[in-house]
């Protein structure tokens, strides 16, 4: 499991990354370092590596999911969009990520499966 | 009365009873060393085949169609037991024993109420028939053997673990004997290559196997509608891997180029395991 886990830190590739203007500050987050993001309320809680950041943004979840959808992004649940590098289980319902269980909804489920498998394909080839 | 036994035998009947009596009526589980009861089960598993097929051979069956067919399973069981187990060793053991002697006597009941050809020709009342047999030999072998089975020396198998071992074990099982299938009626000789990929990834089981065509394939991303178009190039096999794939809630597709053929398949691992 920990060999499974610090290859996956060795593949990740800093390429895309996403800037979050917040009240002036601005944040340069790698796509690979965000494990998901959440819906609170009106914000945004984008879960990341280098801690939790909240927004309060105009854009909603669904344009997330469609600006990233192509860099291994999906949602799960109608309140995250998770990143499929770092689901370490899936089971019934829920899924393991960083330690944390997230909902799966059961409309989402099988959508969920077949990226996550269309993922692990892509890691695949480009290891 | 001859010609009744032989039937039984070339319809794998024989093989899958032996191989079930063999692996759970041996008092193999009572020694807790699950390395010595994982390599009797090989043995007397690979000991059976051999001999059928030697007999097979002495009454003038074709060799070749038999040996992949019995090479198959094993060879997936083993590898998913050796890669996919950590620490559950007996419920791999377990799970792969169960698993091998279920499908084989799915097999040969279909065989025997279908004839030869019912194995590779698909068929609704087939497949209907035959998932009732693998659960209820699955659901026998548990209650009579599966709380005998110390795990730890502690606590029985968990089912979890023993039906997932069970689910990723038939998927290979059938994969695997599907390339196989196709490969063998490839020419030249040097396409009669299955090339088979076996890895725990994000808590999951992924397998993907691949393999050469005869000539080239047009075949959307979706499986099921390739199934049901072309009933030739695509019959029994994969809906019987994709039946599998989603009762163990895992998902599975297909990918062709040219004239290759790749099938990838996950399977979530029970929370048990992870």
């Amino acid at each position: 499991m920990k060999l499974e886990a610090a290859f996956r830190l060795l593949r990740r590739n800093a390429g895309q990354s996403m800037s979050l203007n917040r009240d002036g500050d601005v944040f340069h987050i790698p796509l690979s370092y965000l494990f998901y993001i959440e819906v609170y309320g009106h914000r945004l809680i984008y879960h990341s590596m280098e801690g939790d950041i909240t927004m309060s943004t105009s854009q909603t979840l669904s344009m997330l999911e469609e600006e990233l959808g192509k860099h291994g992004f999906v949602r799960c649940h109608k309140g995250y969009l998770i990143n499929l590098r770092y689901v370490d289980a899936l089971e019934g319902n829920s899924l393991r990520l960083d330690g944390k269980e997230l909902t799966v909804s059961r409309s989402r489920r099988k959508t969920v499966l077949q990226a996550l498998l269309e993922y692990t394909k892509g890691e695949k080839r480009d290891a | 009365m001859l010609e009744f036994l032989q039937a039984l035998i070339r319809t794998d009947f024989m093989q899958g009873m032996l191989i079930a009596s063999l692996t759970f009526l041996l008092p193999l589980h009572k020694k807790p060393d699950w390395k010595r009861r994982f390599l009797g089960v090989t043995a007397v598993s690979l000991l059976v085949s051999f001999v059928l097929t030697e007999l097979a051979v002495a009454w003038g069956w074709t060799i070749w169609t038999k040996i992949p067919y019995f090479a198959a399973p094993l060879a997936a069981s083993l590898a998913v037991f050796l890669l996919c187990s950590e620490g559950g060793a007996s419920d791999g053991c377990y799970g792969m024993g169960c698993a091998y002697a279920a499908q084989h006597i799915a097999f040969c009941v279909t065989v025997i109420l279908w004839g030869e050809q019912g194995r590779f020709q698909s068929s609704p009342l087939r497949t209907v028939m035959e998932w009732p047999v693998y659960l209820a030999v699955f659901v026998l072998c548990y209650y009579l053997f599966g709380r005998k089975l110390p795990v730890d020396g502690r606590y029985g198998v968990h089912w979890r673990k023993a039906l997932f071992f069970t689910g990723s074990v038939l998927c290979v099982a059938l994969a695997l004997n599907r390339a196989v299938r196709k490969a063998w009626e490839m020419e030249p000789e040097e396409r009669r290559v299955v090339r088979v990929n076996v890895r725990r990834e994000h808590g999951a089981a992924f397998i993907q196997v691949e393999n050469y065509y005869n000539h080239p394939l047009a075949v959307e991303q979706n499986a099921i509608q390739t199934t049901k178009e072309d009933k030739t190039e695509h019959g029994y096999g994969l809906r019987s891997i994709q039946s599998v794939t989603e009762r163990y809630g895992g998902t599975m597709d297909i990918e062709t180029e040219q004239d290759r053929f790749l099938l990838s398949i996950l399977i979530p691992l029970p929370k048990a395991l992870t």
